[in-house]
């Protein structure tokens, strides 16, 4: 079997791995990395505890092959402690008791923590991004509780960002998709720079 | 007085783990050596293996196959519940008599995952193909091929319950009316978010002749009871199995006994003298974790036009698959047990047949047959209120028992403990009623409700006996003072996100004086803790297993109170405990309770009578069954054109005896409504004519997702039970049993003019839509 | 389940892609965003030699946004265009986008991988075939070609398109009126079991330009040419478009393989895209 050499950037850190191609990035990111917080329970693209945040949005990690992920910048539940979203986002799941069995969790922290940067508001949150997540203990109420508290906590930015950002847009129509690799980081600025990984 | 902790909103301590990437679940555990498992498993719902060659597979994987593993078996796989005529007590760990698709037939061990599947894509399978049966009606038809045909029938078992046939024919004679109704209660999977998984790991081999100690992580409910039924089918002697539940992805009752596939690694670990992990993806998990429910009921209510409700005659068909689970039939037995709930009748009579498909075997899931009962009797219900044009929640209050006919015996014959239903069910009625009224939207709507009695702490031990449960129903626990003042307190039931890692600390706090954050529960290891059959399934943990650590708790508060009499020259009966220590009553004379915990383990100048140490077990044995109880009410919107229902408000007013942590509770009645919520709506599990699987994915088997479920009201009564030490009922499945009838009975209520008269859950667009237009 | 073996090449020019599916044929996939590919993968259902990725082709990931219509390379992904300022420029093209799956699958679907996978119950193709758009494709053997919608769907994820072609862009013309993407799923997210796009503009008072089209009710998506015939020239009103329901219903019974299955019956299926088409026209008058 051809193994291929990826280049990624997991947590802040440069990662050089041979992979088949067909390890899938949940995989990786597991058992090669050993960051087994983000966890597996469909490989169908359903349920949603695989998400991690790539090139600032969340995806599904088991439906990304490990090498589609060269040149990347991931960011797993055991990363996310840099800024005051992360811990809001955490801190108000565990204070709403958005959690019981927990499997299910650092996808949705990872689910939110990325809506946050991107400036979408609580209600779409509690709605649509809640929405790609399947817990089976918790029947939602509390998460979405969390979502309100974590927003509340850490700030709406929807105003703010949603302006500066549509401005930039429109002059940069013609240059979308070009690619952006190695420039994305993972500030609120640059996340939709783009149309490409 | 010293601060209660139970009762308070404890914040939960292990929450860190899942939020931080720290949690420890079975396929985090990486053990050096280990090799990966794939399990071979039947394409075919019925057919005979004749051939299990694995010359294709290549050399670097091991391959096992029916004959390899059989010679590893000492037993069948045990069926714990014997019900009525029921032959079948034990299941082969492996069969070439194909029964559904994903039987597992064999196993192949390689260096990953991926290589793994690929050695069990390459065994080649011969297969006679037999004649599949799907359905309860086709198995039961009178030429139906037969699954095993040394029986002659594809009915696994026959019971009845509650009344005799002349007392039940009597009593509908008597009534003014009579009403029926068809109730088809469609196939669900608990679907845990993590699925199952082993890792196997045996002890370096030993010298020869001695025996080998292996260790097994697994994602299970019941450490002790996979200890047990490993033991028991390989023949392995019990301190020789060690049996460790990391943390539990979810479990349902999915989780409750060891299946086939994880016995099979176990063998294979064993063989090859090597760590061997196995974790089930989505797709096995569909097809080869127990499935729920899938049952028929024909029900009939007599009763008179003053609206008393006078007889409930049930007749329960389920398909129990094609073998019996640990459990059996014991989810239809527990429903026609508790289906009269919290009304009196004049009679109750039920019939129960167990029938086997070429399907995957229904097993325990959330409920335990007892959400079936809720929806049996609570449709029987609402069909008298509406035929009476009598408000629904009037005709239950008039026909339900009041408080002071506590304790009541129903008619099947389980006898109820305490409590005040009517307030219950007045208040859900006052609180659905205060909800914001729609918008005026076209749509139609409809107030559901459910009235339940939900049977929680299981037990005494012989009562399980006498109805042929062959495990006992107490729960033990073994609370210890450190020597440095902090407690452990070692327990056999295993929480998967009950929370009991807070709320046992909570209960055992308050009995010892101390803080909560001093004590810690262990659990979820059979090395290290007392023996459990159960674990935490069947609303028992915090009923039983808290129960157990309050009495231990209290054991150990009087000798913490003998030990600081004699170092504060007191009388024991006057030495109170709190706030961390132990003092005179009346006076500032006092001691850190650390200061006694560490005398005692110094064995230095104790009181006669105490011995050395600071620690105490004890095995509860309980009383009789508990009984939470609730009303849920809930308000849904239909769209008659497209079937499609949105659930807008829903309350919730129930009674679990003593709540530890509200938070904790009302977290377990959201995820409980949930599940009924998608039962009713949403959830099937479906088979093609073939027996072939339909719903293989998360795509094709619906889950209730964030937007399918309503914010909920939940009031609290707490009338605590008068038989558990602490007062707990226990309540985990208390939501689903609710939820599950009171949407199927707004949905009804809001389409009073559709044909009901055989109604199948879930309740989909398409088939809310046949009702409305097409049988109507 | 994990992939069975398969071999990956990521070109960095569109010609390497098209040489290596001349010489592999059906024995390769090309993998846009993956969020239909890597499932049938992890299943074992699909089982190609090789997976060639369109990831490094930079040229694939643009799009372009006008006031004509949506030009979307193969590898646009949903979400940049979902989110661009001037996705109001293409009416539909927006809801349609929100439809599909979740925010977490969209930030990788592409546009060109969601049509050329042509799922019937999906929204883009269905839309591509409303607003009656194109499909470019490449090859060594015959160039480029381009592709009428309405050419391009043969069936349940088929299309015209050869095994040794690469679907390299997709045209959404701008609709000169208003478009309606409605649909009845079992959750948010879920494909359709009952889908339509409806669009029509009004010159003079009278409807020109109808397109109605279902997906999810058969192995394709479908036009429903007599039904728009009704509302040509036609005033936008209540008779109007009770007329074009009937019409619609009349032309169901001609249609071959109405699904008919465990989630939804073939009656349900009927009568709910009539419902659903007729609450399009009435929302849009």
């Amino acid at each position: 079997m051809n193994e291929h050499t990826i280049r990624l950037t997991v947590n802040g850190e440069n990662a050089e791995v041979r992979v088949e191609p067909r390890m899938l990035l949940s995989d990786l990111i597991r058992h090669q990395l050993g960051l087994t917080g983000t966890h597996v329970g469909c490989e169908q693209g359903a349920c949603g505890a695989c998400t991690v945040i790539i090139d600032g949005r969340p995806q599904r990690s088991c439906l990304v092959l490990a090498v589609q992920a060269d040149g990347t910048t991931v960011e797993t539940v055991e990363g996310v402690e840099c800024d005051g979203i992360e811990n809001a986002v955490q801190t108000a799941l565990h204070e709403q008791h958005g959690l019981q069995c927990g499997f299910c969790t650092p996808g949705i922290v990872m689910s939110l923590v990325a809506a946050h940067r991107a400036g979408v508001p609580a209600a779409t949150a509690r709605e649509q991004v809640l929405d790609g997540h399947l817990c089976r203990c918790t029947g939602y109420v509390n998460i979405r509780a969390a979502v309100d508290a974590a927003w509340e906590a850490a700030g709406d930015r929807r105003t703010g960002y949603r302006q500066e950002n549509l401005g930039q847009e429109s002059h940069r129509q013609e240059s979308h998709g070009q690619e952006s690799l190695g420039q994305v980081s993972l500030g609120q600025e640059s996340h939709r720079q783009g149309g490409s990984e | 007085m010293r601060p209660r902790h139970v009762g308070q909103r404890v914040p939960r301590v292990n929450d860190h783990g899942p939020l931080h990437g720290t949690g420890l679940y079975v396929d985090d555990i990486e053990v050096p050596g280990m090799l990966h498992a794939a399990i071979v498993r039947s394409p075919v719902a019925h057919g005979i293996l004749t051939a299990f060659e694995s010359e294709s597979v290549p050399g670097s994987a091991s391959v096992f196959g029916p004959e390899h593993l059989r010679a590893r078996v000492h037993a069948e796989v045990p069926v714990l519940w014997t019900i009525g005529d029921q032959q079948q007590l034990g299941t082969p760990l492996v069969d070439e008599h194909l029964r559904y698709v994903g039987q597992p037939i064999g196993i192949a061990v390689a260096g990953s995952r991926y290589q793994a599947e690929d050695a069990a894509e390459a065994v080649d399978l011969a297969i006679d193909y037999l004649t599949p049966v799907v359905g309860i009606d086709q198995a039961l038809a009178p030429d139906a091929p037969l699954l095993y045909p040394d029986s002659g029938t594809n009915v696994i078992a026959t019971f009845e319950a509650g009344d005799s046939a002349e007392h039940d024919r009597a009593v509908f004679a008597a009534a003014d009316r009579v009403l029926r109704t068809t109730l088809r209660i469609g196939r669900v999977h608990g679907l845990a978010i993590e699925p199952r998984g082993i890792v196997a790991v045996p002890e370096p081999r030993r010298a020869p002749g001695n025996r080998n100690r292996i260790t097994i992580y697994t994602s299970t409910q019941t450490p002790h009871g996979v200890r047990d039924s490993v033991c028991e089918v390989l023949g392995l002697r019990q301190g020789d199995v060690r049996v460790v539940a990391p943390d539990v992805g979810g479990a349902f009752g999915l989780k409750d006994h060891i299946y086939e596939d994880e016995l099979m690694v176990v063998i294979a670990a064993l063989e090859l003298g090597r760590p061997v992990k196995w974790i089930e993806d989505r797709f096995e998990s569909l097809l080869a974790t127990t499935h729920a429910r899938d049952e028929i009921h024909e029900v009939e209510v007599a009763f008179d036009e003053d609206g008393s409700l006078r007889g409930l005659r049930v007749d329960g068909r389920r398909n129990v698959g094609a073998r019996l689970a640990v459990f059996g039939g014991g989810p239809l037995f527990t429903a026609l047990g508790v289906v009269p709930g919290p009304y009196r009748w004049e009679s109750v009579r039920c019939g129960g047949r167990l029938v086997a498909t070429n399907t995957m075997s229904t097993g325990a899931y959330r409920g335990f047959g007892q959400t079936q009962a809720a929806l049996i009797r609570e449709r029987a219900v609402d069909l008298v209120a509406g035929e009476l044009g009598i408000d629904p929640v009037d005709l239950r209050e008039m026909n339900m028992i009041a408080a002071d006919e506590l304790p009541y015996r129903m008619r099947t014959p389980i006898q109820l403990d305490n409590g005040d239903y009517r307030r219950a069910l007045r208040r859900a009625g006052e609180l659905i009623a205060e909800a914001p009224a729609p918008p005026d939207d076209g749509l139609a709507r409809g107030v559901g409700y459910c009235s339940y009695v939900q049977m929680g702490g299981i037990g005494p031990s012989d009562a399980n006996e006498a109805i042929g449960l062959q495990i006992g129903g107490f729960e033990s626990a073994t609370v210890r003072f450190e020597p440095d003042g902090t407690v452990r307190v070692a327990t056999g039931i295993s929480p998967h996100g009950q929370g009991l890692e807070t709320t046992i600390p909570q209960l055992v706090a308050d009995e010892l004086g101390i803080n909560p954050g001093t004590v810690e529960l262990v659990h979820g290891d059979t090395d290290t803790t007392p023996y459990s059959a159960y674990g935490t399934a069947a609303s028992r943990s915090i009923a039983l297993g808290g129960g157990a650590a309050v009495v231990a708790s209290q054991r150990l508060a009087d000798k913490v109170r003998a030990i600081a009499a004699e170092m504060l020259e007191a009388n024991p009966a006057d030495i109170e405990l709190g706030n961390g220590r132990a003092t005179v009553a009346g006076t500032n004379v006092d001691v850190a309770i650390a200061d006694v915990a560490r005398r005692a383990w110094q064995g230095f100048r104790l009181p006669d009578g105490s011995d050395p140490g600071l620690a105490e077990s004890y095995a509860y044995e309980p009383v009789s069954a508990t009984f939470s109880y609730a009303t849920h009410a809930c308000r849904v919107a239909v769209d008659t054109e497209t079937g499609a229902v949105s659930v807008e408000e829903y309350v919730v007013v129930h009674d679990c005896g003593t709540i530890v942590n509200p938070t904790i509770v009302e977290g377990q009645i959201h995820g409980g409504v949930a599940q009924g919520l998608g039962a009713a709506l949403m959830e099937e599990f479906f088979y093609d004519e073939d027996g072939q699987p339909l719903s293989s994915t998360l795509l094709d088997y619906h889950v209730p997702v964030s937007e399918s479920m309503p914010d909920i009201r939940i009031e609290h009564l707490q009338i605590p039970s008068p038989h558990t030490p602490g007062g707990m009922k226990g309540m985990g499945e208390g939501g689903t049993n609710g939820s599950y009838a009171a949407v199927v009975n707004a949905v009804c209520s809001a389409l009073p003019d559709a044909d009901w008269s055989d109604l199948a859950t879930p309740l989909s667009p398409s088939r809310i839509w046949q009702a409305l237009h097409e049988r109507a | 389940m994990k992939p069975h073996p398969f071999d990956y090449a990521a070109p960095e020019a569109l010609d390497e892609v098209l040489d290596l599916l001349a010489r592999l044929g059906d024995d390769a996939v090309v993998i846009a965003g993956g969020q239909s590919l890597v499932p049938m993968l992890n299943l074992r259902l699909a089982r190609p030699e090789m997976v060639v990725d369109l990831r490094r082709i930079a040229d694939l990931a643009t799009f372009t946004i006008t006031d004509q219509g949506l030009r979307a390379g193969a590898m646009a992904r949903a979400i940049d265009v979902e989110e661009h300022p001037d996705v109001h420029l293409v009416p539909g093209l927006g809801d349609a986008l929100r439809q599909i799956g979740h925010p977490q699958v969209r930030s990788r679907t592409t546009i060109g991988g969601s049509v050329a996978h042509a799922d019937a119950a999906a929204e883009l193709p269905a839309l591509l075939l409303a607003l009656s758009g194109q499909v470019v494709l490449h090859s060594v053997a015959r160039g480029e070609r381009t592709v009428e919608a309405a050419d391009f769907f043969t069936g349940p994820m088929m299309t015209v398109r050869e095994p040794d072609e690469l679907l390299t862009s997709v045209w959404i013309p701008a609709h000169p009126g208003s478009v309606a993407v409605v649909e009845v799923a079992k959750r948010p997210g879920d494909f359709a079991m009952v889908g339509a796009v409806v669009a029509y503009a009004i010159a003079d008072g009278v409807i020109s330009d109808p397109s109605i089209v279902l997906f999810g009710v058969s192995g394709q998506p479908v036009r429903m040419a007599s039904a728009e015939a009704v509302l040509v020239g036609a005033v936008a009103n209540a008779n109007t478009f009770q007329a074009t329901v009937e019409q619609l219903r009349e032309e169901f019974g001609l249609l071959e393989g109405f699904r008919d299955d465990v989630y939804a019956t073939g009656g349900y299926r009927r009568q709910v895209a009539g419902t659903l088409v007729a609450r399009a026209l009435a929302s849009m008058s």
